[in-house]
Protein backbone atom coordinates (compact mmCIF):
# COMPACT_ATOMS: atom_id res chain seq x y z
CA UNK A 1 0.00 0.00 0.00
CA UNK A 2 1.15 3.54 -1.24
CA UNK A 3 1.33 5.20 2.51
CA UNK A 4 2.34 8.49 0.31
CA UNK A 5 1.72 9.62 -3.23
CA UNK A 6 2.82 12.46 -4.99
CA UNK A 7 1.16 13.64 -8.55
CA UNK A 8 2.88 15.77 -10.42
CA UNK A 9 4.36 17.86 -8.03
CA UNK A 10 5.14 21.47 -8.81
CA UNK A 11 7.24 24.39 -7.42
CA UNK A 12 8.53 27.41 -9.25
CA UNK A 13 10.20 30.09 -7.80
CA UNK A 14 10.20 33.23 -10.66
CA UNK A 15 11.13 31.57 -13.68
CA UNK A 16 13.20 28.52 -12.24
CA UNK A 17 11.58 25.13 -12.48
CA UNK A 18 13.01 24.00 -9.34
CA UNK A 19 10.22 21.40 -8.89
CA UNK A 20 8.19 20.49 -12.16
CA UNK A 21 6.08 17.37 -12.27
CA UNK A 22 7.56 15.34 -10.28
CA UNK A 23 5.59 11.96 -9.49
CA UNK A 24 5.89 9.23 -6.91
CA UNK A 25 5.04 6.64 -4.69
CA UNK A 26 6.10 5.70 -1.43
CA UNK A 27 4.93 2.16 -0.09
CA UNK A 28 4.58 1.60 3.41
CA UNK A 29 7.68 0.29 5.10
CA UNK A 30 10.05 0.53 2.57
CA UNK A 31 13.10 3.17 2.10
CA UNK A 32 12.96 5.57 -0.64
CA UNK A 33 16.16 7.20 -2.20
CA UNK A 34 15.89 10.81 -3.79
CA UNK A 35 19.22 11.48 -5.62
CA UNK A 36 20.55 13.88 -8.36
CA UNK A 37 23.25 15.91 -8.86
CA UNK A 38 23.10 19.60 -7.08
CA UNK A 39 20.65 22.08 -7.97
CA UNK A 40 18.24 19.19 -9.09
CA UNK A 41 15.95 20.16 -6.84
CA UNK A 42 15.73 17.34 -3.78
CA UNK A 43 15.59 19.68 -0.78
CA UNK A 44 12.99 21.86 -2.43
CA UNK A 45 11.09 18.34 -3.20
CA UNK A 46 11.57 17.37 0.41
CA UNK A 47 10.17 20.98 1.24
CA UNK A 48 7.31 21.09 -0.81
CA UNK A 49 5.99 17.64 0.34
CA UNK A 50 6.91 18.81 4.15
CA UNK A 51 4.73 22.23 3.25
CA UNK A 52 7.59 24.73 4.37
CA UNK A 53 7.00 25.85 0.18
CA UNK A 54 3.42 26.28 -1.28
CA UNK A 55 3.33 23.83 -4.27
CA UNK A 56 2.36 25.30 -7.47
CA UNK A 57 1.12 22.41 -9.08
CA UNK A 58 -0.02 18.92 -8.32
CA UNK A 59 -1.16 16.75 -5.43
CA UNK A 60 0.61 15.17 -2.55
CA UNK A 61 -1.81 12.29 -0.98
CA UNK A 62 -0.82 10.66 2.79
CA UNK A 63 -2.54 8.06 3.87
CA UNK A 64 -5.96 8.83 1.54
CA UNK A 65 -5.61 12.68 2.32
CA UNK A 66 -4.52 15.65 -0.09
CA UNK A 67 -2.13 17.58 2.28
CA UNK A 68 -0.59 20.21 -0.50
CA UNK A 69 -1.11 23.29 0.94
CA UNK A 70 -1.48 22.60 4.40
CA UNK A 71 1.18 24.29 6.79
CA UNK A 72 4.10 22.34 7.97
CA UNK A 73 3.01 22.18 11.12
CA UNK A 74 -0.19 20.55 10.04
CA UNK A 75 1.71 18.11 7.92
CA UNK A 76 3.60 17.15 11.31
CA UNK A 77 1.05 16.32 13.17
CA UNK A 78 -0.08 14.05 10.30
CA UNK A 79 2.62 12.05 10.84
CA UNK A 80 5.41 13.36 7.89
CA UNK A 81 8.96 14.09 10.30
CA UNK A 82 11.93 15.52 8.84
CA UNK A 83 15.40 16.16 9.14
CA UNK A 84 17.27 19.03 7.57
CA UNK A 85 20.14 19.39 5.55
CA UNK A 86 21.58 22.47 7.40
CA UNK A 87 21.06 21.27 11.02
CA UNK A 88 18.01 23.12 13.28
CA UNK A 89 18.51 21.81 16.93
CA UNK A 90 17.27 23.80 19.33
CA UNK A 91 20.68 24.68 20.47
CA UNK A 92 20.20 26.67 23.99
CA UNK A 93 18.08 23.61 25.45
CA UNK A 94 19.40 20.41 26.67
CA UNK A 95 19.73 17.48 24.56
CA UNK A 96 16.59 15.87 26.22
CA UNK A 97 14.26 18.72 26.13
CA UNK A 98 14.95 18.75 22.41
CA UNK A 99 13.35 15.56 22.26
CA UNK A 100 10.51 16.22 24.64
CA UNK A 101 9.42 19.40 22.84
CA UNK A 102 8.34 17.00 19.81
CA UNK A 103 6.86 14.16 21.89
CA UNK A 104 4.66 17.54 23.23
CA UNK A 105 2.87 16.95 19.59
CA UNK A 106 -0.14 13.91 20.77
CA UNK A 107 0.14 15.57 23.86
CA UNK A 108 -2.04 18.55 23.42
CA UNK A 109 -4.06 19.68 20.58
CA UNK A 110 -3.62 23.51 20.63
CA UNK A 111 -1.85 26.12 22.59
CA UNK A 112 -4.32 26.30 25.30
CA UNK A 113 -3.85 22.96 26.31
CA UNK A 114 -0.27 23.17 26.14
CA UNK A 115 0.10 25.01 29.26
CA UNK A 116 0.33 21.38 31.02
CA UNK A 117 3.42 19.78 32.85
CA UNK A 118 5.78 18.30 30.56
CA UNK A 119 8.26 16.81 32.23
CA UNK A 120 6.17 13.75 33.67
CA UNK A 121 7.97 10.38 33.80
CA UNK A 122 6.05 8.81 30.55
CA UNK A 123 7.24 11.57 28.19
CA UNK A 124 10.70 11.86 29.84
CA UNK A 125 11.48 7.95 29.53
CA UNK A 126 10.10 8.13 26.15
CA UNK A 127 12.86 10.70 24.88
CA UNK A 128 15.07 8.60 26.91
CA UNK A 129 14.87 6.00 25.23
CA UNK A 130 15.02 7.76 21.87
CA UNK A 131 17.72 9.37 22.73
CA UNK A 132 19.45 5.72 23.55
CA UNK A 133 18.58 4.42 20.47
CA UNK A 134 20.51 7.27 19.01
CA UNK A 135 23.42 6.61 21.28
CA UNK A 136 22.98 9.95 22.96
CA UNK A 137 21.47 8.97 26.42
CA UNK A 138 24.84 10.29 28.02
CA UNK A 139 24.38 13.60 26.34
CA UNK A 140 21.27 14.37 27.41
CA UNK A 141 21.91 17.33 30.11
CA UNK A 142 23.96 18.89 27.77
CA UNK A 143 22.94 21.56 25.58
CA UNK A 144 22.17 20.46 22.23
CA UNK A 145 24.17 23.52 20.34
CA UNK A 146 27.00 21.64 21.62
CA UNK A 147 27.23 18.85 20.26
CA UNK A 148 29.18 17.88 17.40
CA UNK A 149 27.68 17.54 13.97
CA UNK A 150 27.21 14.22 13.71
CA UNK A 151 25.57 14.21 16.87
CA UNK A 152 23.38 16.77 16.43
CA UNK A 153 22.09 14.72 13.28
CA UNK A 154 21.24 12.12 15.17
CA UNK A 155 19.82 14.12 17.70
CA UNK A 156 17.64 15.57 15.14
CA UNK A 157 16.71 11.67 13.89
CA UNK A 158 15.35 11.29 17.73
CA UNK A 159 13.70 14.40 17.40
CA UNK A 160 11.71 13.54 14.52
CA UNK A 161 10.98 10.04 15.95
CA UNK A 162 9.53 12.13 18.46
CA UNK A 163 6.51 12.80 17.16
CA UNK A 164 5.59 9.12 16.52
CA UNK A 165 5.84 9.29 12.51
CA UNK A 166 4.26 7.56 10.14
CA UNK A 167 7.17 8.39 7.62
CA UNK A 168 10.75 10.16 8.21
CA UNK A 169 12.16 12.11 5.80
CA UNK A 170 15.85 12.44 5.66
CA UNK A 171 17.27 15.25 4.11
CA UNK A 172 21.25 14.58 3.09
CA UNK A 173 21.92 12.67 7.04
CA UNK A 174 25.52 12.14 5.69
CA UNK A 175 26.37 15.61 4.42
CA UNK A 176 29.51 16.73 6.25
CA UNK A 177 29.98 14.04 8.73
CA UNK A 178 33.22 12.48 9.01
CA UNK A 179 34.07 8.63 8.01
CA UNK A 180 33.30 6.99 11.28
CA UNK A 181 30.20 9.27 11.96
CA UNK A 182 28.66 7.77 8.45
CA UNK A 183 29.42 4.15 9.59
CA UNK A 184 27.81 5.12 12.80
CA UNK A 185 24.77 6.72 11.05
CA UNK A 186 24.49 3.22 9.02
CA UNK A 187 24.31 1.55 11.57
CA UNK A 188 21.44 3.54 13.59
CA UNK A 189 19.78 3.44 9.87
CA UNK A 190 19.73 -0.17 9.83
CA UNK A 191 18.33 0.29 13.21
CA UNK A 192 15.32 2.41 12.15
CA UNK A 193 15.01 0.11 8.90
CA UNK A 194 14.20 -3.06 11.47
CA UNK A 195 11.58 -1.20 13.52
CA UNK A 196 9.84 -0.82 10.33
CA UNK A 197 9.81 2.83 9.89
CA UNK A 198 9.03 4.52 6.09
CA UNK A 199 11.66 6.67 5.27
CA UNK A 200 12.81 9.15 2.64
CA UNK A 201 16.15 10.21 2.28
CA UNK A 202 18.02 12.65 -0.38
CA UNK A 203 21.73 11.25 -0.15
CA UNK A 204 24.18 12.83 -1.83
CA UNK A 205 26.79 9.93 -1.07
CA UNK A 206 26.47 7.70 -3.80
CA UNK A 207 27.53 4.39 -1.81
CA UNK A 208 25.21 4.68 1.15
CA UNK A 209 22.66 5.57 -0.88
CA UNK A 210 23.02 1.96 -2.87
CA UNK A 211 23.59 0.59 0.06
CA UNK A 212 20.87 1.75 2.17
CA UNK A 213 18.01 2.39 -0.29
CA UNK A 214 14.87 -0.22 -1.68
CA UNK A 215 14.61 1.83 -4.34
CA UNK A 216 14.93 5.23 -5.91
CA UNK A 217 14.32 8.11 -7.98
CA UNK A 218 16.62 10.45 -9.66
CA UNK A 219 15.75 14.31 -10.31
CA UNK A 220 17.56 16.50 -12.65
CA UNK A 221 16.69 20.16 -13.00
CA UNK A 222 13.55 19.20 -11.12
CA UNK A 223 12.34 16.36 -13.08
CA UNK A 224 12.15 12.87 -12.63
CA UNK A 225 14.08 11.16 -15.06
CA UNK A 226 14.64 7.76 -13.43
CA UNK A 227 12.69 5.61 -10.71
CA UNK A 228 14.11 2.38 -9.99
CA UNK A 229 16.51 -0.65 -8.04
CA UNK A 230 20.04 0.90 -6.98
CA UNK A 231 20.96 -1.46 -9.08
CA UNK A 232 18.87 -0.28 -11.95
CA UNK A 233 19.53 3.18 -11.11
CA UNK A 234 23.16 2.54 -10.57
CA UNK A 235 23.58 1.15 -15.32
CA UNK A 236 20.75 4.10 -15.98
CA UNK A 237 22.13 5.85 -19.02
CA UNK A 238 20.06 8.51 -18.54
CA UNK A 239 21.40 8.81 -14.71
CA UNK A 240 24.96 9.08 -15.75
CA UNK A 241 24.88 11.67 -18.12
CA UNK A 242 23.11 14.22 -15.41
CA UNK A 243 26.01 13.33 -13.07
CA UNK A 244 29.12 13.45 -15.36
CA UNK A 245 27.16 15.00 -18.38
CA UNK A 246 27.38 14.04 -21.92
CA UNK A 247 29.84 12.61 -23.83
CA UNK A 248 29.87 15.66 -26.59
CA UNK A 249 29.72 17.74 -24.07
CA UNK A 250 32.95 15.87 -22.86
CA UNK A 251 34.79 16.53 -26.17
CA UNK A 252 33.99 20.04 -26.76
CA UNK B 1 10.18 55.84 54.19
CA UNK B 2 12.61 56.45 50.95
CA UNK B 3 13.95 52.71 51.21
CA UNK B 4 10.35 51.51 50.96
CA UNK B 5 9.60 54.64 47.92
CA UNK B 6 12.25 52.52 46.15
CA UNK B 7 11.81 49.49 46.53
CA UNK B 8 8.19 48.99 45.47
CA UNK B 9 9.63 51.31 42.35
CA UNK B 10 12.28 48.64 41.81
CA UNK B 11 9.54 45.74 42.38
CA UNK B 12 6.89 47.35 39.31
CA UNK B 13 9.95 47.19 37.63
CA UNK B 14 10.94 43.74 38.09
CA UNK B 15 7.17 42.81 37.01
CA UNK B 16 8.27 44.56 34.07
CA UNK B 17 11.21 43.21 33.42
CA UNK B 18 9.55 39.76 34.07
CA UNK B 19 7.27 40.28 31.59
CA UNK B 20 9.19 41.51 28.81
CA UNK B 21 11.23 38.53 29.44
CA UNK B 22 8.49 36.14 27.96
CA UNK B 23 8.68 37.54 25.00
CA UNK B 24 12.09 38.58 24.23
CA UNK B 25 13.60 36.17 26.64
CA UNK B 26 11.44 32.43 26.13
CA UNK B 27 9.93 33.29 22.49
CA UNK B 28 12.82 34.75 21.25
CA UNK B 29 10.58 38.01 19.73
CA UNK B 30 12.24 41.45 19.81
CA UNK B 31 10.03 44.14 21.62
CA UNK B 32 11.19 48.31 21.96
CA UNK B 33 7.81 48.92 22.99
CA UNK B 34 7.15 47.73 26.66
CA UNK B 35 6.27 50.72 27.89
CA UNK B 36 3.22 51.02 25.82
CA UNK B 37 1.59 48.41 27.67
CA UNK B 38 2.74 49.12 31.14
CA UNK B 39 0.65 53.10 29.96
CA UNK B 40 -2.07 50.82 28.49
CA UNK B 41 -2.47 49.52 32.01
CA UNK B 42 -2.06 52.40 34.17
CA UNK B 43 -4.42 54.57 32.04
CA UNK B 44 -6.80 51.90 32.20
CA UNK B 45 -7.13 51.86 35.65
CA UNK B 46 -6.59 55.77 36.02
CA UNK B 47 -9.88 55.93 33.92
CA UNK B 48 -11.39 52.95 34.99
CA UNK B 49 -10.99 54.16 38.98
CA UNK B 50 -11.18 57.62 38.36
CA UNK B 51 -13.73 58.37 36.07
CA UNK B 52 -16.35 55.38 36.73
CA UNK B 53 -15.45 54.43 40.29
CA UNK B 54 -14.79 51.04 39.60
CA UNK B 55 -12.75 49.24 42.93
CA UNK B 56 -9.17 48.88 42.27
CA UNK B 57 -9.34 44.69 42.56
CA UNK B 58 -11.30 44.90 39.77
CA UNK B 59 -9.56 47.20 37.89
CA UNK B 60 -6.27 45.31 38.30
CA UNK B 61 -7.10 42.39 36.35
CA UNK B 62 -8.86 44.31 33.87
CA UNK B 63 -5.98 46.70 33.23
CA UNK B 64 -3.98 43.17 32.26
CA UNK B 65 -6.96 42.06 30.09
CA UNK B 66 -7.19 45.50 27.97
CA UNK B 67 -3.06 45.75 27.61
CA UNK B 68 -3.26 41.83 26.93
CA UNK B 69 -5.76 42.70 24.28
CA UNK B 70 -3.61 45.03 22.43
CA UNK B 71 -0.85 43.25 23.37
CA UNK B 72 -2.31 40.37 20.90
CA UNK B 73 -2.72 42.66 18.17
CA UNK B 74 0.74 43.45 18.46
CA UNK B 75 1.48 40.03 18.39
CA UNK B 76 -1.06 38.97 15.25
CA UNK B 77 1.05 42.27 13.39
CA UNK B 78 4.65 40.38 14.47
CA UNK B 79 3.37 37.24 12.40
CA UNK B 80 4.19 39.48 9.32
CA UNK B 81 7.33 40.83 10.55
CA UNK B 82 10.41 39.66 11.82
CA UNK B 83 13.57 40.85 13.72
CA UNK B 84 14.44 44.29 13.49
CA UNK B 85 11.08 44.89 11.34
CA UNK B 86 9.52 43.34 14.25
CA UNK B 87 11.43 45.68 16.59
CA UNK B 88 10.85 48.81 14.56
CA UNK B 89 7.21 47.83 14.71
CA UNK B 90 7.29 47.40 18.32
CA UNK B 91 9.08 51.23 18.55
CA UNK B 92 5.90 52.71 16.31
CA UNK B 93 3.46 51.03 18.42
CA UNK B 94 4.96 52.67 21.04
CA UNK B 95 5.48 56.24 20.41
CA UNK B 96 1.69 55.84 18.56
CA UNK B 97 0.46 55.06 22.18
CA UNK B 98 2.18 57.77 23.84
CA UNK B 99 0.91 59.90 21.54
CA UNK B 100 -2.67 59.19 22.13
CA UNK B 101 -1.67 59.68 26.00
CA UNK B 102 -0.57 62.73 25.19
CA UNK B 103 -3.06 64.35 22.65
CA UNK B 104 -6.41 62.73 23.25
CA UNK B 105 -8.26 64.81 25.98
CA UNK B 106 -9.99 61.66 27.66
CA UNK B 107 -6.73 60.80 28.17
CA UNK B 108 -5.81 63.80 30.24
CA UNK B 109 -4.12 64.88 27.23
CA UNK B 110 -0.56 66.62 27.99
CA UNK B 111 -1.76 67.30 31.51
CA UNK B 112 -1.65 64.39 32.79
CA UNK B 113 -3.91 62.25 34.72
CA UNK B 114 -4.51 62.10 38.43
CA UNK B 115 -5.69 58.72 39.58
CA UNK B 116 -7.65 58.14 42.80
CA UNK B 117 -6.29 56.29 45.62
CA UNK B 118 -6.26 52.44 45.72
CA UNK B 119 -8.21 50.83 48.47
CA UNK B 120 -8.44 47.13 49.43
CA UNK B 121 -11.35 45.84 51.04
CA UNK B 122 -12.41 49.61 52.15
CA UNK B 123 -8.76 50.24 53.47
CA UNK B 124 -6.18 52.44 51.59
CA UNK B 125 -3.35 51.04 50.36
CA UNK B 126 -0.35 52.84 52.09
CA UNK B 127 3.20 52.62 50.48
CA UNK B 128 4.32 49.60 52.85
CA UNK B 129 1.02 47.67 51.59
CA UNK B 130 2.37 48.95 48.14
CA UNK B 131 5.50 47.02 49.11
CA UNK B 132 3.87 44.00 50.02
CA UNK B 133 1.33 44.03 47.13
CA UNK B 134 4.25 44.30 44.59
CA UNK B 135 5.74 41.30 46.14
CA UNK B 136 2.76 39.14 46.36
CA UNK B 137 2.71 39.76 42.21
CA UNK B 138 6.47 38.92 41.53
CA UNK B 139 5.82 35.96 43.75
CA UNK B 140 2.91 35.22 41.86
CA UNK B 141 4.69 35.74 38.45
CA UNK B 142 7.16 33.90 39.63
CA UNK B 143 5.39 30.74 40.42
CA UNK B 144 3.38 31.03 37.68
CA UNK B 145 6.88 31.39 35.34
CA UNK B 146 8.37 28.05 36.49
CA UNK B 147 5.29 26.42 35.38
CA UNK B 148 5.20 27.59 32.18
CA UNK B 149 8.99 26.79 31.73
CA UNK B 150 8.52 23.54 32.62
CA UNK B 151 5.27 23.35 30.56
CA UNK B 152 4.92 22.05 26.61
CA UNK B 153 3.92 25.70 25.99
CA UNK B 154 7.64 26.95 27.67
CA UNK B 155 9.20 24.21 25.12
CA UNK B 156 7.21 25.40 22.19
CA UNK B 157 8.43 28.94 22.84
CA UNK B 158 12.29 27.51 23.18
CA UNK B 159 11.79 25.47 19.86
CA UNK B 160 10.55 29.12 18.54
CA UNK B 161 13.61 31.07 19.88
CA UNK B 162 15.62 28.37 18.62
CA UNK B 163 14.59 27.74 14.89
CA UNK B 164 11.37 28.38 13.99
CA UNK B 165 11.38 26.12 10.62
CA UNK B 166 12.65 23.37 13.09
CA UNK B 167 9.73 24.22 15.51
CA UNK B 168 7.02 23.91 12.80
CA UNK B 169 8.33 20.18 11.78
CA UNK B 170 7.61 19.29 15.23
CA UNK B 171 3.62 19.75 14.96
CA UNK B 172 4.05 23.29 16.80
CA UNK B 173 1.87 26.10 15.98
CA UNK B 174 4.37 28.98 15.86
CA UNK B 175 1.58 31.64 14.89
CA UNK B 176 -0.09 31.04 17.99
CA UNK B 177 2.14 30.27 20.52
CA UNK B 178 3.69 33.93 19.45
CA UNK B 179 0.05 35.95 19.74
CA UNK B 180 -0.54 34.18 23.47
CA UNK B 181 3.00 34.87 24.55
CA UNK B 182 2.85 38.21 23.42
CA UNK B 183 -0.64 38.45 25.06
CA UNK B 184 0.74 36.67 28.41
CA UNK B 185 3.71 39.65 28.43
CA UNK B 186 1.87 42.80 27.64
CA UNK B 187 -0.93 41.41 30.02
CA UNK B 188 1.64 41.29 32.85
CA UNK B 189 2.88 44.51 31.80
CA UNK B 190 -0.41 46.36 32.28
CA UNK B 191 -1.13 45.24 35.99
CA UNK B 192 2.27 46.46 36.63
CA UNK B 193 0.90 49.66 34.97
CA UNK B 194 -2.51 49.72 37.24
CA UNK B 195 -0.12 49.21 40.31
CA UNK B 196 1.90 51.75 39.12
CA UNK B 197 -0.83 54.68 38.64
CA UNK B 198 -2.58 53.77 42.01
CA UNK B 199 1.32 54.10 43.88
CA UNK B 200 2.44 57.43 41.98
CA UNK B 201 -1.51 58.88 42.21
CA UNK B 202 -0.33 60.73 38.91
CA UNK B 203 0.24 59.53 35.46
CA UNK B 204 1.34 61.42 32.08
CA UNK B 205 2.26 60.14 28.88
CA UNK B 206 6.34 60.93 29.55
CA UNK B 207 6.16 58.03 32.28
CA UNK B 208 5.81 55.35 29.45
CA UNK B 209 7.89 56.53 26.41
CA UNK B 210 10.22 54.78 24.57
CA UNK B 211 13.08 55.20 27.08
CA UNK B 212 11.58 53.61 29.46
CA UNK B 213 10.84 50.43 27.09
CA UNK B 214 14.30 50.70 26.44
CA UNK B 215 14.89 50.84 30.54
CA UNK B 216 12.90 47.49 30.80
CA UNK B 217 14.62 45.72 28.02
CA UNK B 218 17.85 46.77 29.47
CA UNK B 219 17.01 45.12 33.06
CA UNK B 220 16.13 41.72 31.41
CA UNK B 221 19.64 41.73 29.40
CA UNK B 222 21.91 42.49 32.11
CA UNK B 223 20.14 40.40 34.52
CA UNK B 224 19.77 37.05 32.55
CA UNK B 225 17.03 36.86 29.42
CA UNK B 226 15.15 33.93 29.07
CA UNK B 227 15.55 33.23 32.75
CA UNK B 228 13.24 33.68 36.25
CA UNK B 229 16.50 35.07 38.14
CA UNK B 230 18.00 37.26 35.32
CA UNK B 231 15.31 40.08 35.07
CA UNK B 232 14.70 40.08 39.13
CA UNK B 233 18.72 40.89 39.47
CA UNK B 234 18.66 43.53 36.35
CA UNK B 235 15.73 44.90 37.79
CA UNK B 236 17.42 45.41 41.20
CA UNK B 237 21.10 46.20 39.98
CA UNK B 238 19.45 49.10 37.47
CA UNK B 239 16.96 50.11 39.92
CA UNK B 240 19.23 50.66 42.79
CA UNK B 241 22.14 52.25 41.02
CA UNK B 242 20.79 55.53 40.26
CA UNK B 243 20.32 55.89 43.81
CA UNK B 244 23.35 54.09 45.17
CA UNK B 245 25.55 56.54 42.47
CA UNK B 246 23.41 59.32 43.84
CA UNK B 247 26.11 60.80 45.57
CA UNK B 248 27.79 61.16 42.01
CA UNK B 249 24.39 63.36 40.62
CA UNK B 250 26.18 64.39 37.72
CA UNK B 251 27.95 61.40 36.26
CA UNK B 252 25.49 58.91 37.49
CA UNK B 253 23.72 58.65 33.96
CA UNK B 254 27.38 58.04 32.72
CA UNK B 255 27.53 54.90 35.38
CA UNK B 256 24.51 53.76 34.51
CA UNK B 257 24.91 53.46 30.31
CA UNK B 258 28.42 52.22 30.72
CA UNK B 259 27.08 49.27 33.20
CA UNK B 260 25.12 48.67 30.02
CA UNK B 261 27.81 48.72 27.57
CA UNK B 262 29.77 46.33 30.14
CA UNK B 263 27.63 43.77 30.31
CA UNK B 264 27.09 43.30 26.93
CA UNK B 265 30.40 43.52 25.99
CA UNK B 266 31.84 41.14 28.45
CA UNK B 267 28.62 39.43 29.60
CA UNK B 268 26.29 39.27 26.91
CA UNK B 269 24.50 36.49 28.61
CA UNK B 270 23.66 38.54 31.21
CA UNK B 271 24.80 38.68 35.02
CA UNK B 272 22.60 35.40 36.60
CA UNK B 273 22.25 34.02 32.35
CA UNK B 274 23.04 30.43 31.74
CA UNK B 275 26.54 29.86 31.71
CA UNK B 276 27.46 33.31 32.89
CA UNK B 277 30.46 33.80 35.11
CA UNK B 278 28.41 34.78 37.75
CA UNK B 279 25.90 31.81 37.83
CA UNK B 280 28.71 29.27 36.58
CA UNK B 281 30.60 29.93 39.97
CA UNK B 282 27.36 30.05 42.24
CA UNK B 283 26.36 26.94 40.78
CA UNK B 284 29.96 25.29 41.63
CA UNK B 285 29.94 26.74 44.92
CA UNK B 286 26.40 25.02 46.09
CA UNK B 287 26.80 22.27 43.43
CA UNK B 288 26.67 19.35 46.30
CA UNK B 289 22.84 20.56 47.35
CA UNK B 290 22.10 21.42 43.65
CA UNK B 291 22.90 17.77 42.58
CA UNK B 292 21.17 16.14 45.67
CA UNK B 293 17.81 18.59 44.57
CA UNK B 294 17.97 17.13 41.46
CA UNK B 295 17.91 13.46 42.43
CA UNK B 296 15.02 14.17 45.07
CA UNK B 297 13.13 15.54 42.25
CA UNK B 298 13.93 13.04 40.18
CA UNK B 299 15.42 14.66 37.14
Amino acid sequence: MAILKVENLKKFFGGVKAVNGVSVEVEQGEVLGVIGPNGAGKTTFFNTICGVYNPDGGKIIFLDKEIQGLTSFQIARMGIARTFQIVKPFGDMTVLDNVISAIGINKYKSVWGSFKNSQVSDTVDKAKKLLEMVELGEYEKEKAGALSLGYIKRLEIARALGINPKIIMLDEPCAGLSHDAVKDFIQLFKKLKKEGLTIMMVEHNMPTAMALCDRMIVLDYGEKIAEGKPKEIQGNKKVIEAYLGKEEEEDA
Amino acid sequence: MYEVVVAVNIGIFTILALSVNIITGYIGQPTLGHAAFFGIGAYTSAILTGKYGVPFLLSLPLSGLTAGFIGALLGLASLRVRDDFLAITTIGTNFVVVAIFQYVPFFGASLGLSVPSAYIFGMKITYLGYLFLVIFLIISIILFLRKLEKSWFGLAMGGIRNNEGAAESIGIDIKKFKVVAFILGTAIAGIAGCVYAHYMTFISSVDFAFVTSITILSMAMVGGSGTIRGPIMGAIVLGLAPEVFRFAMDYRMLIYGALLVFTMRFQPEGLLGERSFLWTNVNKLFKKTYSKKEIESGM
